[in-house]
């Protein structure tokens, strides 16, 4: 064979080789693995498992046992329990309270009593439901029901109850939820601070006998202990805007690692060369199968 | 480039592999690069060497073949010869006679002088010589 007719054949092998191979064409794709979804529907299928993924996630950190900070797990059964705890070891009876059945009810000073409800104001801070159900009962609409004098009397005794149950639960979530249990102890502070100001109010006017050490002719007394009161209830309130914004920290947080990992360069060249290099390995495995069969 | 590829390595699939990891490999670089597409040349080149290497290193050499591909009689038997070569002998034939390099461009993606590709491109036309028919 000539230099020349070597050089001949080569170049027209070469052409004949490369005229046969298989280019991708948007117009003529080569077919798939039978069943396979197409671009925009695999891109909304990702999409909607994303945002079941991101879902669950949120729902997860919202209501999981990662919710602590925000008064502890939302679930059923763990306020279940709670509720179920703290209703067998605080015990709220009705002759406990003044006004209500069951209780000799001395004779009231009227007028002390309503400037004392008026003194003291109505609060709505949270309590557990076995407080709440003797509790709203004072209440219809956030007006005292019944006399003042009444409300005077079992609010004190109602507020120390509710004192004692969230003192109680926050020791009793305090292993799990540390954060909660700061929580649940300045409402418990709250509480005391105010069944203290009933008493001391109650007291100061002249309802009931006088505490030692108080001087039931100062006329400060009263709103000494409510000034405190709202110190304690402002507490609460500076605790629970502390919890919002670390919830909404970690909201962030995960918001900007989501961010990065379905958006970021590098994890997208990498997930996509590997998608792309697998889903070539299975075509051609498929195809190889269905031509050997 | 996957032609280039085919040609070089004699299988479809493996030139697909390459050519992707080649455009890969380019991608978000294009910027600093005076030449895009020669270098997406040199690359597919080079990884066609490294496949060969890898190939010999794995011990799984085997006469390669243009799979799936029926080509004519005459083309068939140089394409065999071809694959058979040396992988710096078959590339210089394949840029010099398919894509039409000159020998500096070819040096260039080889890594190798002007001088080497002669000597390269003489020693495969040789052997072709001798292993086809007439």
């Amino acid at each position: 064979v000539s230099p020349t007719e070597i050089e001949m054949r080569l170049r027209h092998s070469l052409k004949e080789l490369t005229a046969t191979t298989p280019l991708a064409n948007p117009d003529h794709p080569r077919a798939g693995p039978p069943g396979r979804r197409s671009r925009p529907q695999r891109l909304a299928v990702g999409a909607v498992a994303a945002a079941l993924f991101i879902a669950a996630f949120a729902l997860a950190v919202a209501y999981g046992p990662g919710s602590s900070d925000n008064g502890g797990s939302r679930s059923a059964i763990a306020r279940a329990q709670t509720a179920r705890h703290v209703a067998a070891t605080v015990e709220l009876r009705s002759e406990d309270l003044p006004g209500w059945p069951g209780y000799n009810t001395p004779t009231p000073d009227l007028g002390a009593a309503k400037k004392l409800a008026q003194c003291v104001g109505i609060r709505h801070s949270h309590v557990l439901p076995a407080v709440a159900v003797v509790r709203s009962k004072q209440f219809d609409n956030g007006v005292p029901t019944g006399s003042a004098t009444t409300y005077a009397y079992s609010s004190t005794y109602v507020m120390a109850t509710a004192a004692q149950a969230e003192q109680l639960t926050s020791f009793y979530r305090l292993p799990r939820f540390p954060s909660c249990y700061a929580h649940q102890t300045g409402a418990a502070i709250a509480a005391g601070l105010e069944s203290t100001s009933h008493l001391l109010g109650v007291q100061v006017l002249g309802v009931g006998p006088a505490p030692p050490g108080v001087n039931t002719s100062d006329s400060q007394t009263v709103s000494t202990s409510y000034a405190t009161q709202q110190q304690g209830a402002t507490g609460v309130e500076h605790s629970v805007v502390r919890l919002l914004f670390m919830r909404i920290g970690r909201v962030v947080t995960f918001l900007v690692v989501s961010a990065l990992l379905t958006a970021g360069p590098f994890p997208v060249t990498l997930f996509d060369r590997l998608a792309v290099t697998v889903s070539n390995r299975l075509v051609r495995a498929t195809g190889a199968a269905t031509a050997s069969g | 480039m996957v032609r280039l590829a085919h040609a070089l390595t004699g299988s479809v699939d493996a030139a697909e592999d390459i050519v992707q990891d080649a455009f890969a490999r380019i991608l978000g670089r294009t910027d600093g690069l005076d030449s895009p597409g020669g270098y997406l040349r040199t690359t597919v080149v080079n990884l066609c060497r490294d496949r060969e290497r890898r190939r010999r290193r794995e011990r799984r050499l085997r006469t390669p073949s243009a799979d799936r591909i029926t080509l004519s009689l005459g083309a068939s038997e140089v394409v065999d010869v071809l694959l058979r070569l040396p992988y710096r002998q078959r590339a210089v034939l394949v840029l010099r006679y398919w894509g039409d390099w000159s020998e500096v461009e070819i040096a260039e993606a080889l890594g190798c002088r002007s001088g080497t590709v002669k000597t390269l491109a003489s020693r495969g036309l040789a052997r072709l010589r001798k292993d086809v028919t007439p």
